[in-house]
């Protein structure tokens, strides 16, 4: 709804400020303003011109939806007298307005939704060519089924999985996408589903092979641990106490868990979880991958706001801030040295 | 009445017995798995040690005493020795200390060598030396860890007790070697 009011407001359709260089905050933007210049800056003002199209769109749509959000709930009510409640539950008037009411917000925000996807495919992949050879996809057929081997994917019964990211980072092969994993769960007639997991999965391919299987879990107490061990995998028990009371630790092999699992290593991985605001990360050492799961609140790889003038700065700079904080995996595990983690 | 609360109490007891039996038997048989671990890295080491020593006569013509001393080690850690003799073991485990601070000796000298450094199979033994070293580091952990559970668990009692019958003894922990735990002085390497 706030959305709808902020199509009514004439700045939203100003286009101040944009075509400016590209301000280098942060070390990791060194060198970026010129990758502006040569790709994305030429692109802005055909962008611009599109994203106020889609919110005149957008805005127009909301003028000819406006009478129908009133008249369809009216509409409704008025057949439920004539037919009378009797035959005509009150129920149908409810879910006939809400149904009506989500279609017709689909209606007014479909143009603002295509430019923002047109963000994703057409700016994105010209913003990650600057970290090298980086593909990037906003809809995958990626699944964390691909994972259950990991011992980390919790069951579940819905996926919705997007922003498929792949390429090399320091000599490590890199692969993430977002993911939202729900569970069905029935109490008597009623069912819903609830979010089992939201966030990233990323497999960093390394540049050795492990011979058996290595899972790092967050610790869930004595009962939880109980239950979390994977039947094939025995517990791990380590000489970090900071460590051990954040995560627990399986594995096939107990000296290769060891030999992964230095006290460096250990110390690097709680570094880690500080780095992704204290959520637990999980991983699983397997042949010769890293893959992790890593919870996260918010939606990454989400383009700027569609009421701001369109100068992909904002969009640089959030993608290559959530970027470097994966690629801080790497840095920080160095993953890239050949012998000993 | 009182005789199903004697039973109870009796089957209650012996469950708690058959459980710290059953493990000192499972923690000794862990200790014993952690040392076979252990000597599985070790042959990898041992294995390696002649094609260094190869290359390494050629051109440390001045590291007789420490190549001899790298040879002897080897020998005496390829000993065999009995597994439920913690003395046999300590000796064992001592031997494998050794020769693992001699060989880092030898690998510290190699700086001394501008041409066996640059030597492409000595840098690929040195490589593949580092990553035997630590594998023998964590299969060290795991035995110590392995270790410490054993111990606790036949000197607590009545584990103390319950350990005769489980022929369980305590072993000996698999300690660094005193030389690598020495200070290092910068002015050695300099």
């Amino acid at each position: 709804m706030v959305n709808f009011l902020r199509l009514l407001d004439p700045k939203v359709f100003n286009s101040v400020g944009i075509g400016e260089r590209f301000p280098e905050t942060e070390p990791y933007e060194a060198g970026f303003a010129e990758h502006y210049n040569q790709h994305l800056k030429e692109k802005v003002v055909l962008f611009e011109e599109a994203r106020i199209t889609a919110l005149k769109k957008a805005r127009r749509n909301f003028f000819i939806s406006l009478p129908l959000f009133f008249l369809i709930p009216g509409i409704l009510i008025w057949l439920s007298v004539v037919i009378s409640f009797d035959e005509y539950p009150i129920e149908l008037v409810f879910l006939g307005t809400i149904f009506s009411w989500f279609g017709l917000s689909v209606f007014i925000t479909r143009s603002m939704k295509l430019y923002q996807q047109s963000i994703k495919t057409d700016i994105f992949p010209n913003i990650l060519s600057f970290l090298g050879t980086f593909s990037y996809n906003p809809k995958t057929k990626k699944s964390a089924k691909e994972h259950q081997y990991s011992e980390l994917i919790p069951r579940f019964h819905r996926e919705t999985s997007e922003d498929h990211i792949q390429g090399t980072y320091q000599g490590v092969d890199v692969e993430l996408f977002e993911s939202q994993l729900k569970q069905r769960r029935s109490s008597g007639k009623k069912t819903r589903y609830v979010t089992v997991f939201k966030g990233i999965f990323i497999t960093l391919t390394m540049n050795k092979n492990f011979s058996g299987k290595t899972v790092v879990k967050k610790d869930g107490g004595l009962l939880g641990n109980w239950g979390a061990r994977p039947k094939t995998l025995e517990n791990v028990k380590l000489e970090d106490p900071k460590f051990e009371k954040m995560f627990e630790v399986f594995s096939d092999d107990q000296i290769e868990a060891r030999y992964l699992l230095t006290v460096t290593f250990m110390e690097r991985l709680i570094e880690l979880a500080g780095v992704f605001g204290g959520k637990t990360i999980e991983c699983c050492f397997y042949q010769n991958q890293l893959f992790m799961k890593i919870p996260l609140k918010q939606n990454l790889f989400e383009p700027g706001s569609i009421f701001e003038p369109e100068d992909f700065i904002d969009d640089s700079k959030s993608l290559l801030k959530e970027l470097n904080l994966i690629f801080s995996i790497v840095d920080i595990l160095k993953l890239n040295m050949k012998i000993n983690l | 009445m009182e005789f199903w609360i004697v039973i109870i109490v009796l089957v209650v007891i012996l469950g708690v017995l058959y459980a710290l039996y059953a493990g000192i038997i499972r923690n000794k048989n862990s200790a014993l798995e952690a040392l076979s671990g252990i000597d599985v890295q070790l042959k990898a080491r041992s294995n390696l040690i002649p094609n260094i020593l190869t290359i390494a006569k050629t051109f440390m013509t001045h590291e007789k005493d420490l190549i001899e001393s790298v040879t002897k080690l080897r020998t005496r850690e390829g000993e065999s020795y009995d597994q439920d003799d913690p003395a046999s073991i300590k000796e064992h485990l001592a031997a494998a200390s050794a020769l693992g601070s001699e060989l880092g000796k030898m690998m510290i000298s190699v700086e001394a060598y501008p041409d066996l450094k640059s030597n492409e199979t000595m840098v690929q033994a040195q490589l593949t030396y580092n990553e035997v070293e630590a594998k023998i580091a964590a299969a060290r952990r795991f035995y110590n860890s392995a270790v410490a559970q054993l111990n606790n668990s036949i000197e607590i009692f009545p584990g103390s007790i319950l350990a005769n019958f489980t022929n369980a003894k305590i072993m000996p922990f698999y300690e660094v070697d005193e030389a690598s735990k020495a200070p290092v002085s910068a002015g050695d390497f300099l």
